[in-house]
């Protein structure tokens, strides 16, 4: 028998499925050059058949929109996957395993109104986590993992409770030792600044914009920290915190200063949303990397029809990394995905979020019209 | 969204709009213009700032307090008259800036302009609804006698309003109120609609810029963060703001604390279509509620709850759609607004909802969801099939303002229910946008809000009701039988 029989012997009895091998695997920069649109097909063509047969309410509207399933045979085909509108989380459970196998139920922060509740079995969480690790290796490339110390933001896991955003936080304190800064509700920026002070190989410290803001602040207000390899990672956007919102340049500035980096590369976004089941972060680029199994499409806020790479549109995707429910979904982000290689050296697609859409409220709704008035921008 | 321009950054597109300040025309001040996004273009504004806040506190506050009523509205009857004509140059002009940068079609640019007429020459409406809401047409002129008191109403003095961008005829209402009130008016022009406060401005002193209405009258606009704005407000004698919650917010936290701060929060608005209703009337008049401002005002309905079997209203409905879009064609969509639409709809067709569609409107019919409170505008009407409309109370809160009935002869069913629910108006279909006279605005008599109730009381002479002696008190209290005084 030669290796390469040997090999694809192994490959039919492993256990492991061609999604968990790209999530999990570490893939140093070389690898995700593997961004195989025919892969991708293939992994949702499994995702969509999955989700078609044991979720009934999109078996139902898949078959509404008039989608036939043969009809997915080539990546372009992949734009016509039927997609649910975020908001329709807000209004009913969708599962596609029984109640009682999800693990966590997943809320919104609701700055928009209703909340979003997303429900995540075992597997869906353990890839959530994977897509996490991932996104860090644009953050670091080698290290030894128990060099790395988190200063996190946020509630750790128990006190984060059903609230994403904290969660997705406090999920990078599984991988890695973390110090959580919010304690019963508190924050204290400077604790947090102590817990910095006191990492020594490799510090990440990771939070929303506005409470890394007050941490930095609370640095300046000591007349700086120096600690040029610090790595911070934010994420959630402004949110309730909007009238505090600067710039990202100036933000990078603000950071550079008060930890004295060695430059603004170490200054990293992240994006998800309670209903992705996906992590992207940054490169030192400042470009957000789509990871290979994601399936991302722009489309025209007029129509709803994809748009080509490099065009500004409502942003959708298919994730084949939930199991519990179809992460086949129309967000209300509006953006822009491109293709080619990044100058950090990764190649694939990366992601840029442009903004929010506005709320019908912010134009139409009765009296709702002068947001101007209230300072918010 | 605005930012400071200089004249080399302006915008080429963007369309001047001049400050009225106290019946003068201002068209630049000392600092850099405003350029403020509007649905479908952009304007340029003077800055707001400290020179417009010295001019401000030079008015003479109670300058329309000596001003006969019937002067103030003889004064608007001549102003409207010219809006009422189509050879009128400002509302043509108006017409053209209300497609050009809010968006509108013609028919209902031309309409806007047609109510801004009608509402400023309906003096004898005027004299009604200060009756209604201040007891007499006389109280703004007169003491007037009430039991054993004479009581006037008096001006409150410099009354800011902070003006919706919605219904440009809501920003006129407000104006008006004050004047009528003989308050001296500063209206804060809305980002998305920064054209009504300074056309009606102008308007008044095209017909005399001397008269004590022109010159009570001021149109502006500012920025949140304009120092100025903040100590306008500050300094007002009564405010009224439109807006959102946080515009609402932002005018009690900068108004006096004894100010009176009158609000108009965000609402929204619903049908009820009983089961022996007349479907082909209910249809047109709901009809005619969905298409009036792309259902962006605060009565527009949104939704209708129908008891039983709601085939024949959809079927009605969807001809009176058709023909009310093309008696009132729709506003230009922006992306996001098309977008939010689109979305509303494939959301409604994952919950299993049944959707009808026309050109310009949407009918989705499925049972109400748990949360009925978002809504994409833009002609969706969501009908609900209920098997009583008693199932509709639980939909209904202090948010909904409000609530038309078909058929009419149930309304006593269901009014006392509705109103403890929070609805604020009860109307027949296609009567949403017409206040009555001794209508209120969401529960509240605004005009009360904008004048002081001072009162002259009997003097001792006169034996109050009940008594029969003369009011002293002290020689009640010596005589130790101060309990005689009403017996």
């Amino acid at each position: 028998m030669t290796t390469t029989e040997s090999l694809a012997q192994h490959e039919v009895l492993s256990p492991v499925s061609e999604l968990d091998r790209l999530i999990f695997t570490e893939h140093g920069r070389e690898a995700a050059v593997q961004d195989d649109e025919m892969l991708r097909l293939e992994l949702v063509r499994e995702s969509v058949a999955h989700h078609l047969a044991q979720c009934s309410a999109y078996a139902r509207f898949a078959e509404q929109v008039g989608f036939d399933f043969d009809s997915l045979a080539d990546p372009e085909a992949l734009d016509y996957v039927p997609q649910i509108p975020t908001s329709a989380f807000k209004r009913s459970a969708i599962l596609s395993v029984p109640a009682e196998q999800t693990a966590k139920r997943c809320t919104s922060s609701g700055t928009q109104g209703t909340i979003s509740v997303v429900y995540r079995d075992r597997f869906t969480i353990e890839r959530l986590l994977g897509s996490t690790r991932r996104g860090l290796e644009l953050l670091v490339g080698d290290w030894y993992e128990d060099e790395i110390h988190v200063v996190n933001l946020g509630p750790d896991q128990a006190e984060a409770g059903d609230l994403w955003f904290a969660y997705v936080m406090s999920l990078i304190g599984v991988d890695y030792p973390t110090h959580h800064a919010v304690r019963a509700g508190t924050f204290d920026p400077h604790e947090a600044l102590t817990s910095l002070s006191q990492a020594t190989v490799f510090p990440v410290l990771a939070g929303a914009p506005a409470v890394v803001m007050a941490v930095a602040e609370a640095a300046l207000d000591r007349g700086g920290l120096s600690i040029p390899h610090l790595a911070i990672v934010t994420a959630g956007g402004w949110k309730r915190a909007g009238a505090q919102r600067i710039a990202r340049g100036e933000f990078n500035e603000l950071l550079l200063r008060a930890f004295d980096l060695e430059n603004t590369c170490r200054v990293r976004d992240a994006f998800n949303q309670v209903e992705l089941n996906t992590v992207m972060l940054e490169c030192e680029h400042h470009r957000k990397h789509v990871p290979p199994w994601l399936h991302i499409t722009a489309r025209s806020l007029r129509t709803l029809e994809p748009l080509p790479y490099g065009e500004q549109g409502l942003l959708s995707y298919l994730d084949p990394s939930a199991s519990s429910y179809p992460c086949f979904i129309l967000a209300d982000d509006v953006g822009t995905v491109r293709r080619g290689p990044c100058d950090c050296g990764w190649a694939g697609r990366t992601l840029e979020i442009e903004r929010r859409l506005d709320r019908a409220e912010s134009w139409g709704c009765a009296l709702k019209m002068d947001r101007a008035w209230g300072g918010s921008r | 969204m605005n930012e400071v321009a200089t004249p080399a950054t302006m915008p080429a597109t963007a369309r001047r709009v001049p400050f009225v300040l106290g019946g003068r025309r201002i068209e630049s001040t000392s600092g850099a213009d405003v350029v403020v996004q509007t649905p479908s273009g952009e304007v340029c504004f003077p800055a707001f700032e400290e020179s417009a806040l010295l001019e401000i506190d030079c008015f003479e506050r109670q300058m329309l307090a000596d001003v006969p009523l019937q002067e103030i509205l003889s004064f608007l009857n001549r102003v409207g008259k010219h809006w009422k004509s189509e050879e009128y140059s400002r509302r043509r002009i108006y017409i053209r800036q209300l497609q050009e940068l809010l968006g509108y079609s013609p028919q209902a640019a031309a309409a806007e302009a047609d109510r801004i007429g009608i509402l400023l020459t309906a003096h004898a409406r005027m004299y009604d609804i200060v009756a209604a809401e201040l007891g007499s047409r006389f109280i703004l002129d007169e003491w007037i006698a009430r039991e054993e008191a004479w009581v006037r109403a008096f001006p409150r003095g410099l009354s800011v309003h902070v003006l919706p961008g919605n219904v440009p005829l809501s920003g006129v209402i407000s104006i008006v109120r004050a004047l009528v009130t003989k308050n001296v008016c500063i209206a804060k022009a809305a980002s998305a609609d920064p054209i009504t406060p300074s056309a009606l401005a102008l308007s008044f002193l095209d017909v005399d810029p001397a008269h004590p209405v022109a010159r009570a009258t001021s149109a502006v606009y500012w920025r949140p963060s304009d120092p100025a704005a903040i100590q306008l407000v500050s300094q007002a004698d009564s405010v009224c703001a439109w807006g959102g919650q946080e515009a609402i917010s932002w005018a009690r936290r900068h108004a006096g604390d004894d100010v009176p701060v009158l609000s108009f929060g965000p609402k929204r608005s619903v049908a009820l279509v009983g089961r022996d209703a007349d479907i082909v009337a209910a249809a047109r008049g709901i009809a005619h509620d969905v298409v009036l401002y792309d259902q962006r005002a605060c009565f527009s309905t949104q939704r209708v709850f129908a008891e039983g079997d709601t085939s024949r209203l959809v079927e009605g409905l969807r001809d009176e759609l058709d023909e009310h879009c093309r008696l009132i064609g729709p506003a230009s969509q922006s992306d996001d607004e098309l977008a939010r639409v689109q979305l509303a709809r494939l959301e409604d067709t994952f919950h299993g909802a049944v959707l009808e569609s026309g050109e310009h409107w949407t009918i989705v019919v499925q049972r109400c969801p748990p949360d009925a409170s978002e809504h994409p505008l833009g002609r969706v009407l969501y009908v609900h099939p209920v098997e009583s409309l008693k199932e509709a109370y639980s939909f209904i809160g202090p948010d909904v303002q409000t609530v038309s009935v078909a058929p009419w002869a149930i309304l006593s069913q269901h009014r006392d229910a509705l109103a403890r629910c929070g609805a604020s108006r009860l109307v027949e279909p296609g009567l949403s946008n017409l206040f009555r006279i001794g209508a209120t605005h969401d529960a509240v008599n605004p005009l009360q809000a904008l004048v002081r109730m001072v009162a002259v009381e009997a003097p001792a002479a006169v034996h109050g009701k009940g008594m029969v002696v003369a009011v002293n008190q002290t020689e009640l209290l010596k005589a130790g039988n101060l309990k005689d005084l009403v017996l």
